[in-house]
């Protein structure tokens, strides 16, 4: 259109310069006429011919200039709509190019472009940074020379720096360098200054037009509002990254549903600590996979309840030998205007400090109960000793007589009965023993095989098999002999007691590795008896506990002092009716003096 | 001659048991309640065989076996006691030691070590 209206225009203009000439020449052609007329005036209606063509031609001449004054004026106006489309064009493009622009030195740079394409000739440029409060500082120039620098330093005492943050247009200064001209264009979002971006261009102040101004400022604020996006995006990202890197590096789980109770998010130590493979479980609905049921359970309810919950113990179950005890604390997850979106859980694998626990209760428990058994049972040894001279020095006496027979039944029980405190009193004392150990090294497939001959016969007896399946490459043990022997004893007897015709025992030995790193024996004891109930499962190891007439209730008590003071440990699993399978962990022996490395 | 046996013991029941249970196979009996007491004894007598508790007032088991070697006296000594594992906890005497028993004494089992250690009473 503007091309166009130009072409028009300039023909219309050869036009006018073509009729212009035509009438030079006519007027030329008439004075030449109207001198000769001059000695003889005609006249027309009382007018000279001559007057009436020279009023024609200025007439025509008057006609021309106007009708050139006015596509003058059109093309002025078609200029001025151009421009405002050239201005439409240069902002689309800044537009679409910041589009693509992500960094602020890219936007920065494109807008200098523009600027220096499209509105006035710029040399160096530099942008100062920071907000209203705090002030603003130099963080970045362009193209500039050390001269520049010099005025660009000047420039910042100058004031303008200051007026230019609060002003909504640009600012055009005389400057001192080589340039004439520093423009201070403020980079407003809303009634935000972003930052002010100081041009310096070789126009001179008072040749700056409105329409500059006006375009600059058009310019600058389509950049600033991709400066501040490009700060979001950024911020935005890093806080992303930032949050992804929190949930990487949680040593706690933490687990994240929506309100289906659909998994969200779990994060690796959460999958390490539940067992889930993280395709398994994203996506999932908690409740639908059964061990996390106590889990759905409390999820459920921070989403109902919009409370939190601390420290929660709750189990995950997959069945008799696979529990887990888990710390969990969970809230509901809310967005904006406190709105429920879903809940969260954090939680601790508490299964291995439980059994610690366990442990330690167990161990105090011990302690404290084999002190004062060791002071009573050695006290009731003397009485006993009388008791148990008087009835056999009675005994004698009886078998004298002529039918002794009756008496001596009683006196036997009697005798019995002594021997039955003494064993207590015996396994009181073994209990609490501290005695120092004797330590022996020795190969453990030997060791338990040895231990296996003494009760070869009672298991034969009994029609029950004694079954070994030992790693014979396994490291050595050391072991106090005497007091290792105790303990395979009481867990083959045990066992052995456990058990109908037909049952079998299997001890084996393999090599593992504790938690913590030690390398240690471990002799599973499995037996094929009547098995123990969950509910006494964890009072095996005290001291009377027993659910067998006869017993002490002492055995596996000294079992399980023995084991500790070789630094091992000895835990028990067991199913009624399947079986109950003691597994003893010893360390190695450390490597013998002289061996070879 | 019959032969003589020291026992040195606290609780009077027990002395009285081993006296009962020791004459009746024909030995001669000493009964003591500590090892102060024994010591006097044995230097006044000659004695066969002690046979001594550990746990007494005034002088216990391992004090007085290690005074009677050292005055050196070297008849055969049985000790006795309610501590099992005697045998490893009083190892710095158990070289002088004939025999322990543990409490409560089996008595046939104190005629068999005595018969054992003494060929026969007489």
């Amino acid at each position: 259109m503007a091309q166009q209206s130009t072409a028009s225009y300039l023909k219309m203009t050869v036009l006018v310069k073509k009729v212009l000439a035509l009438i030079d020449e006519f007027e030329a052609a008439a004075s030449e006429g109207f001198m000769r007329e001059a000695a003889t005036p005609v006249l027309l209606g009382g007018v000279s011919l001559t007057d009436k063509v020279n009023s024609a031609i200025d007439k025509g001449r008057a006609r021309l200039v106007e009708l050139t004054e006015t596509t003058k004026l059109q093309q002025e106006a078609i200029d001025e709509l151009s421009k405002g489309k050239d201005e439409l064009n240069t902002l689309r493009d800044l537009s679409s190019a910041i589009g693509l622009a992500q960094t602020r030195d890219e936007i920065v740079q494109l807008l200098i472009n523009m600027i220096r394409e499209k509105i006035l000739p710029i040399g160096g440029a530099a942008l100062y940074q920071g907000s209203e409060d705090l002030g603003f500082t130099l963080s970045e120039t362009w193209e500039t020379t050390p001269e520049d620098l010099a005025e660009i330093d000047r420039q910042k005492t100058s004031g303008f720096l200051q007026w230019a943050m609060k002003s909504p247009v640009p600012i055009s200064m005389p400057s001192e360098g080589r340039y004439p001209t520093a423009v201070y264009v403020p980079m407003r979002v809303g009634n935000q200054t972003l930052g002010i971006l100081l041009l310096l261009s070789s126009r001179a102040v008072d040749e700056f037009t409105q329409s500059d101004h006006d375009r600059m400022t058009l310019l600058c604020s389509q950049a600033a509002i991709a400066l501040e996006n490009a700060r979001l995006v950024t911020q935005i990202l890093q806080m992303k990254q930032y949050n992804e890197s929190i949930l990487l590096s949680l040593t706690s789980g933490l687990l994240a549903v929506d309100l289906d109770g659909r998994v969200t998010t779990l994060n690796p130590a959460g999958l390490t600590i539940l067992n889930y493979q993280a395709g398994d479980i994203l996506g999932m609905k908690v409740s639908d996979l059964p061990p996390l049921a106590e889990f759905a359970r409390l999820l459920t309810e921070a989403v109902t309840s919009s409370m939190d919950r601390r420290n929660v113990e709750i189990q995950i179950d997959r069945g008799e030998r696979n529990k887990q005890v888990l710390g969990v604390s969970v809230s509901p997850v809310l967005a904006e205007g406190d709105r429920v979106i879903g809940a969260m859980g954090i939680f601790v694998d508490l299964t291995a400090i439980k059994v610690l626990e366990q442990q330690v209760r167990r161990n105090d428990r011990l302690a404290v109960v084999g002190q004062l058994a060791a002071g009573a049972a050695h006290e009731i040894r003397n009485p006993l000793s009388a008791i148990r001279g008087n009835i056999q020095l009675l005994n004698r006496k009886l078998q004298k007589l002529a039918e002794p027979d009756a008496l001596l039944v009683k006196t036997k029980s009697i005798i019995e009965e002594v021997d039955r405190i003494n064993r207590i009193v015996a396994g009181m004392m073994d209990m609490s023993k501290e005695g120092s150990l004797q330590l022996v090294r020795t190969p453990v497939g030997k060791f338990l095989r040895d231990v296996g001959y003494i009760v070869e016969g009672n298991f034969k007896e009994a029609q029950v098999g004694l079954d070994f399946v030992l790693d014979e490459t396994l490291p050595e043990v050391e072991v106090d002999l005497h007091e290792m022997k105790q303990v395979f004893l009481n867990l083959y007897q045990n066992a052995l007691q456990a058990m109908k015709a037909n049952g079998k025992l299997t001890v084996t030995s393999e090599r593992i590795k504790e938690e913590d790193g030690r390398e240690m024996i471990q002799v599973k004891v499995a037996d094929t008896g009547c098995g123990i109930d969950q509910k006494h499962l964890e009072k095996v190891f005290a001291p009377f506990f027993t659910t067998k007439t006869d017993g002490t209730g002492l055995g596996l008590s000294i079992v399980h002092r023995i084991v500790q003071e070789h630094k091992g440990d000895i835990t028990v699993e067991s199913e009624i009716g399947k079986g109950t399978t003691f597994i003893v962990r010893l360390p190695q022996a450390p490597p013998a003096a002289g061996a070879t490395v | 001659m019959a032969k003589k046996i020291l026992v040195v013991e606290d609780e009077a029941k027990l002395r009285e048991i081993y006296k009962e249970t020791l004459s009746e196979e024909g030995y001669e009996v000493l009964l003591v309640d500590n090892g102060r007491k024994a010591l006097t004894v044995v230097r006044g007598m000659a004695v066969d065989l002690i046979i001594t508790d550990i746990k007494m007032p005034e002088m216990h088991g391992v004090e007085f076996v290690t005074a009677l070697r050292e005055a050196g006296f070297n008849m055969p000594v049985i000790m006795c006691s309610a501590y099992e594992q005697m045998k490893n906890d009083f190892g710095v005497v158990s070289a002088g030691i004939s025999d322990f028993l543990t409490k409560p004494v089996d008595i046939d089992e104190l005629v068999t070590k005595v018969n054992a250690i003494l060929g026969s009473a007489a």
